[in-house]
Order: C-alpha cells, then sequence, then structure tokens
C-alpha cells in the first residue's frame, strides 16, 4: 500500500487540474452564450 | 488576451488571499513552466495524439528535457530534488490540459512506475535505468494486474523464476509504447524488485 501515497496524490492533484479546466470552460460558455436578449450568466438558474 | 495571460489573470482574481501558504516561489516557477508547456505544446496537438492512440516519443523526450520526469528524484541521476507538492503542481497542470491521456502518460511514468525501479531496485539497477527515465529516453510502465492486486503493486504474489524457457510467459499489452515494464515479483520469500526490459 505504501506507493498509494505517490499514486493518489498525483492522481488527485490532476483531477483538481482537469476540474478546474471545467469550470473555466463552463464560466466562457456561460458568459458568452446568448439566449432569450441575455447571456446565461445573467439568468438566476445558470447563476 | 493570450491563454496563458487569460488563466494567471483568472488565477490572481480568484486568488483574493493570495497563494496558497503551502506552495512557494520555486513550485510557482513550475507551475509556469509547465503551463507554458501545456499551452504551446501539447494543446494545439493533443487530438492528433489521442486519435493514434499514443503520445509520441519525441514530446516525452522533450519532457524529460524540461525536468518533469526527474522532480523528485536524486540530482545525481539529473533530477531536480523538489518536495511531493511539486509533483502535485505537475499534475494539476498536466490535469488542467483537458487530455488527460497526455497527463496520464507523464505521471505514470514518472509518479507511479519508475519509482519502484527507485525505491526497491539495486544501486546497478538505479545507476543503470535512473537517468534515462529523467531524460524521457526510457519510459517506464506498471506490470501489475493479477486477481488479487490490481494498481496496489506491492501486493502482487506472482514469482519471479530465472529461466531460459518461454513457456507461461505473458505478453506485456501495449509494451511497444513504453521501453521498460516494471514488474515487482516475489523471489522466494524476500520481496524484491525486478525491472524486466523490452524494447
Amino acid at each position: 500500500m505504501k506507493n498509494f501515497q505517490n499514486e493518489r496524490t498525483t492522481i488527485g492533484a490532476a483531477a483538481m487540474g482537469e476540474a478546474q479546466a471545467a469550470i473555466d470552460l463552463t464560466l466562457d460558455y456561460v458568459r458568452a452564450r446568448k439566449a432569450f436578449g441575455a447571456p446565461l450568466w445573467a439568468r438566476e438558474t445558470i447563476r | 488576451m493570450n491563454k496563458i495571460a487569460e488563466i494567471e489573470s483568472r488565477e490572481a482574481a480568484r486568488s483574493a488571499f493570495g497563494r496558497s501558504p503551502y506552495f512557494s516561489e520555486e513550485h510557482e516557477l513550475l507551475r509556469a513552466q509547465v503551463r507554458r508547456f501545456v499551452e504551446t505544446e501539447i494543446k494545439p496537438k493533443a487530438l492528433a495524439w489521442e486519435e493514434q492512440g499514443y503520445v509520441p516519443r519525441e514530446v516525452l523526450r522533450r519532457m524529460g528535457s524540461l525536468g518533469f520526469f526527474g522532480i523528485r528524484y536524486p540530482a545525481r541521476y539529473g533530477g531536480s530534488e523538489m518536495d511531493a507538492l511539486a509533483t502535485v503542481v505537475l499534475a494539476e497542470e498536466l490535469g488542467r490540459s483537458t487530455f488527460s491521456g497526455v497527463a496520464t502518460t507523464a505521471l505514470v511514468h514518472s509518479e507511479m512506475a519508475s519509482i519502484h525501479v527507485f525505491r526497491s531496485g539495486s544501486a546497478a539497477q538505479k545507476d543503470k535505468w535512473m537517468p534515462g527515465i529523467i531524460t524521457g529516453e526510457v519510459i517506464t510502465a506498471l506490470a501489475v494486474t493479477e486477481p488479487d492486486a490490481g494498481s496496489d503493486a506491492l501486493a502482487a504474489l506472482s514469482s519471479a523464476v530465472r529461466s531460459t524457457s518461454t513457456a507461461g510467459a505473458h505478453p506485456i499489452p501495449r509494451s511497444s509504447i513504453s521501453t521498460a515494464a516494471v514488474f515487482r515479483p516475489r523471489t522466494g520469500s524476500v520481496k524484491k524488485a525486478a525491472a524486466s526490459t523490452r524494447s
């Protein structure tokens, strides 16, 4: 089990990076995409 | 605004309380270097790599020459002797590329497979393999799957027998992609690591 410390830390950190990229992509999209005259960002269901 | 400046301005907006106290200046320099590599050398090309199913060797050698595979290994093998958080920085930024296949290729080699050679290899094995592992000339993989042991390589029960016969030998899947497969069999009652090589 000793190497789990190394492996799992690395996998966890890579997943953090991926999650951050997903949030960034989502934020870009909801700011750019317009529906019914306003960006999605302005709709309370998205915020 | 270019991509890197954009990511950086986002980071700045996010960290109203300043940088995490766990990361030092050295970590941030590494982060900037990995980020630059991701933006210029991974993102524009990685879709094609996913299509072909592997990351080209010259890219891995380039990562090795930038020091990405020797972050925690001793300087005598060509490593930079940084701490576990430096590995976290490397993994976070590679993950952020959104190409997890590329991230996994690099991280399995540098953090999950080669570490067995480093921790359990003999001095001679380390002298032979570690410099190439760090420069990216040698790419390691793990040969670990067993009925009772998957990713926990140290729980494997397979034993190593010195033999010239190939009866009972198993081919290693996808071995064309890696230079060396790290296999940790038991030899008698003593646990030992052996690096079995294929090219």
